[in-house]
């Protein structure tokens, strides 16, 4: 063991360390060089493009109405928020009407997209921790939701549901009645996922002041979502930019203060809980009436048109051109790779065994940086 | 016949140490199963209770490297070494006033430090990996906080000591014939149970896929008869701590007389099992130097020493007074 | 320490509650209705003929041009009708096209085969379906 230390004591200035893609306990195929001087971590620079699956070179050619299943599958645990986010530019573009029974039923659905993809993040953390009780609850729970989203759309993870000019089907009273029992019983659980994480000491001793990302680099880098949410800016397009019903509905927009792992934490679990007066109160106030009125084709041809929508993990942009009626290039911009930059900049000066609990805080989706 | 008296007397013995692996093995996977919301094992027999013999086959069988030119030798040494070392504690506690094996001056001390040996002996086992500066020190760090959490547990067993001011385990027990000593003396039990935990070697400070890139777990690296002898001397040392706890703190084989005082100490070790498997499944990982060190002298050291205190008190003012046999 | 004495009463607590998983071969999950699983066309119960007469919306609709279709002599009878299953997206735009309810997704999620080519299905594995024995498997 001496002989060991002799050779190494020569190159204890710095050295590197890389991480595989196939590194199972990081979850995702994304490779890492971390140079590191006597267990502090120096820089890291990340490898990415194993998921590309080419979606935006797949779409070029198609009609308008048939490029909505591809979509989809970019944000890979809220997939209706894409949809959202390409309606959303067409109908503002060509001045198409909306109902409002259809924006109701809308602003449900990504909610409740929210709530499973929350739900999935805590699932994920409880895993770094090491709390396998927790991590067994947060699975039941989302199963709930995604059964309420299967028994409305049809799928769990690719709805298909919206189309330009209003929704697919309608909201039955059956599916109303299950969406209100759901709700009353989840209000209780939430408790439990705020004793599992903000309440038990161990957790929160270890959380504190890890990884701080300073304001500078935030807005160098343009982090957007919870992120930057946690710093004490609140940004936020339901309020900031209005679509669909947000103005008429009353709800908090949650803010941190320093910016560490545990403001990130807290960011998150309150916005499940906004999520839920948000659906109740949506129900309250959702009028009868018609779907989709829209039934035309449309044939023109425009340039640039940009939309940006709030999903989960931030702020979801767009950038369609058009000809005649079919697409000729699209651009969609997703928020984890600004966050995937954000977290090289903010694990500078920890121990090594922390990058995972860093890496999961800030919720990243490897679908969205490689598409 | 004295010769024949003694083997008769240790298979007796050891039947009581399977039937109570088996047991603790049993309640370990399927109570961790129902706090996750899942069921255990479940088709192997009758609710899945063969399925520890169909295991147990299993790694026997896999091919011993006994004879062979890359043998593992350190390895093989240090499953034996820690296996026999926590053979021998367990048959040095009395389960009853007339079942037990051995009848040591002070067999407090011997069990409680052949349990930590047994426990660090699995450290010398590596030799098959090449070694970097951050693995070694992974390691060393590991041994250390093992070696350091044994102190507390030898402080807290010094409360019951004195209360009967004698080392044998004959004497504690028969000192708590009227009180049982968990009256008072609450905080040395409860210091005594989480040192157990931390001597588990799984969470809090177990070694996880992640933890294997920068440090070395000896158990990823062994297969067959060795790995089996490593996980079956981890069980034997929580079956002789909880028992060591019942006899300390619980009364032991006191009890009413309606039941054979076997049946006392067995009853009181699955109850202390249950709880020991609630309190694990909660607490998350400890990880940080000072962390531990925080614990560690000033949370569990200083309980411990303040129910000395409190026996002192009780020992030296209150017996005189209420004459309670103590 | 109060917070780790919470955990452990909603740990306690959740130890007495039933256990979530399904036994898998013996008991079946249950799938809502109208989730999108395998193709089938429909067949009327009274007359034992097949509603689809061949139109082409489907084949239209479907984004990776998996259906196709062919006509008799006459052009008027149906003579047969291949999907492609394993590049299947189960979109659901094909089931939305059909104006006559001919075509229509099932619950069924257990697709898969051992053999790549019976992936193709025809006519006659996707009215299979409508034999009265496989129907009361699935709806009982």
């Amino acid at each position: 063991m001496v002989e060991f230390l002799k050779e190494d004591e020569k190159k204890l200035e710095t050295y590197s360390i890389y991480f595989e893609p196939q590194f199972k306990p990081l979850g995702f195929p994304v490779g890492m060089d971390i140079e590191l001087k006597e267990n502090l971590i120096i820089n890291i620079k990340p490898e990415f493009g194993y998921l590309r699956r080419g979606i935006e070179k797949i779409v070029e050619g198609m009609e308008i109405n048939r490029v909505i299943p591809f979509i989809d599958r970019v944000d890979c645990s809220s997939g209706i928020s894409t949809e959202l986010a390409f309606c959303i530019g067409l109908e503002r573009n060509f001045k198409i009407n909306v109902p409002i029974r259809a924006r109701f039923i809308r602003t449900i659905l990504c909610e409740l997209s929210r709530i499973s993809s929350h739900l999935l993040w805590s699932v994920k953390l409880a895993n770094a921790l090491g709390m396998y009780n927790a991590l067994h609850y947060c699975l039941r729970e989302r199963e709930e939701v995604l059964h309420l989203i299967e028994t409305v759309t049809g799928s769990r993870l690719t709805p298909n549901f919206i189309r330009i000019g209003g929704v697919k089907t309608d909201l039955s009273d059956k599916h109303i009645d299950n969406l209100k029992k759901f709700l009353k019983s989840f209000r209780r659980k939430i408790n439990s996922l705020k004793i599992f994480f903000l309440d038990n000491e161990l957790v929160v001793n270890k959380l504190n002041n890890l990884g701080i990302l300073t304001k500078q680099d935030a807005e160098k880098l343009e982090v957007t979502g919870p992120n930057i949410r946690a710093l004490g800016i609140s940004k936020d397009i339901r309020t900031d930019d209005n679509y669909e019903i947000y103005d008429e509905l009353s709800f908090k927009v949650p803010i941190g203060n320093k910016g560490d792992c545990l403001d990130r934490c807290m960011v998150r679990i309150e916005e499940i809980e906004q999520s839920i007066s948000i659906i109740s109160q949506a129900l309250y106030k959702m009028p009868r009436g018609e779907i989709n009125i829209y039934r035309e084709e449309i044939n023109q041809s425009s340039e640039n048109i940009f939309s940006h929508v709030e999903c989960p993990h931030g702020e979801l942009s767009m950038d369609i051109s058009l000809n005649e009626g079919k697409i000729t290039e699209l651009k969609i911009r997703g928020p984890s790779y600004n966050s995937l930059f954000a977290f090289t900049k903010a694990a500078i000066g920890e121990e090594v065994e922390n990058v995972e609990l860093i890496l999961r805080s800030f919720d990243i989706c490897v679908c969205e940086v490689d598409k | 016949m004295i010769l024949k008296d003694l083997i008769f007397k240790a298979l007796y013995f050891l039947f009581f140490l399977f039937l109570g692996l088996y047991v603790i093995i049993y309640l370990y996977k399927k109570c961790i199963a129902h706090m996750q919301s899942r069921r255990g094992p479940l088709h192997t027999g009758f609710h899945g209770t063969l399925q520890i013999l169909s295991e147990t086959l299993k790694l026997l069988l896999k091919s011993p490297k006994l004879f062979l030119k890359d043998q593992d030798l350190p390895g093989t040494i240090g499953a034996v070494i820690s296996i026999m070392f926590a053979i021998v504690a367990f048959l040095m506690i009395p389960l009853t006033e007339d079942i037990f094996l051995m009848d040591v001056e002070m067999s407090l001390p011997l069990c409680l430090s052949f349990i930590m040996v047994s426990c660090i002996s699995a450290f010398f086992s590596i030799n098959k990996v090449e070694l970097k500066t951050n693995q070694i020190t992974g390691l060393l760090d590991r041994m250390s906080t093992m070696l350091t959490f044994s102190v507390p547990l030898f402080i807290s067993s010094i409360g019951p000591v004195t209360a009967a001011s004698s080392f044998n385990l004959f004497e504690i027990v028969r000192s708590q014939s009227h009180f049982y000593n968990i009256l008072y003396q609450p905080l040395s039990m409860f210091v005594f149970l989480f040192t157990c935990l931390l001597l588990w070697q799984r969470l809090p400070l177990d070694m996880s896929l992640k933890d294997s890139f920068f440090r070395i777990d000896y158990l990823s690296i062994q297969t067959g008869l060795n790995y089996l002898m490593f996980s079956i001397s981890e069980y034997i040392n929580i079956l002789s701590l909880s028992i060591l706890a019942t006899l300390l703190f619980l009364g032991g084989w006191n009890g009413p007389n309606f039941l054979h005082p076997i049946l006392w100490t067995i009853i009181k070790t699955i109850i202390l099992q249950v709880i020991l498997l609630f309190l694990y499944t909660i607490i998350s990982k400890i990880e940080g130097f000072n962390r531990k060190i925080n614990l560690n002298l000033v949370f569990f050291c200083s309980l411990s020493l303040l129910n000395l205190l409190i026996v002192i008190f009780v020992v030296l003012y209150l017996k005189p007074v209420f004459k309670l046999g103590l | 320490m109060k917070g780790i004495f919470r955990n452990l009463l909603v740990v306690i607590k959740n130890t007495f509650k039933r256990s979530v998983t399904v036994l898998y071969p013996q008991d079946r999950i249950i799938v809502p209705y109208n989730s999108r699983g395998s193709i089938r066309l429909a067949v009327n119960p009274d007359t034992r003929e097949i509603i689809c007469d061949g139109c082409g919306e489907c084949v239209k609709a479907c984004p990776l041009k998996l259906i196709s279709v062919e006509m008799d002599s006459t052009g008027k009878v149906l003579k047969n009708f291949y999907i492609d299953i394993s590049r299947c997206m189960f979109c659901g735009f094909c089931e939305e096209a059909c104006e006559k309810k001919a075509l229509k997704m099932n619950f069924n999620y257990e697709l898969a085969e051992k053999k790549f080519s019976a992936l193709r299905h025809n006519i006659t594995s996707l009215t299979e379906y409508a034999r009265p024995k496989i129907r009361k498997f699935w709806e009982s």
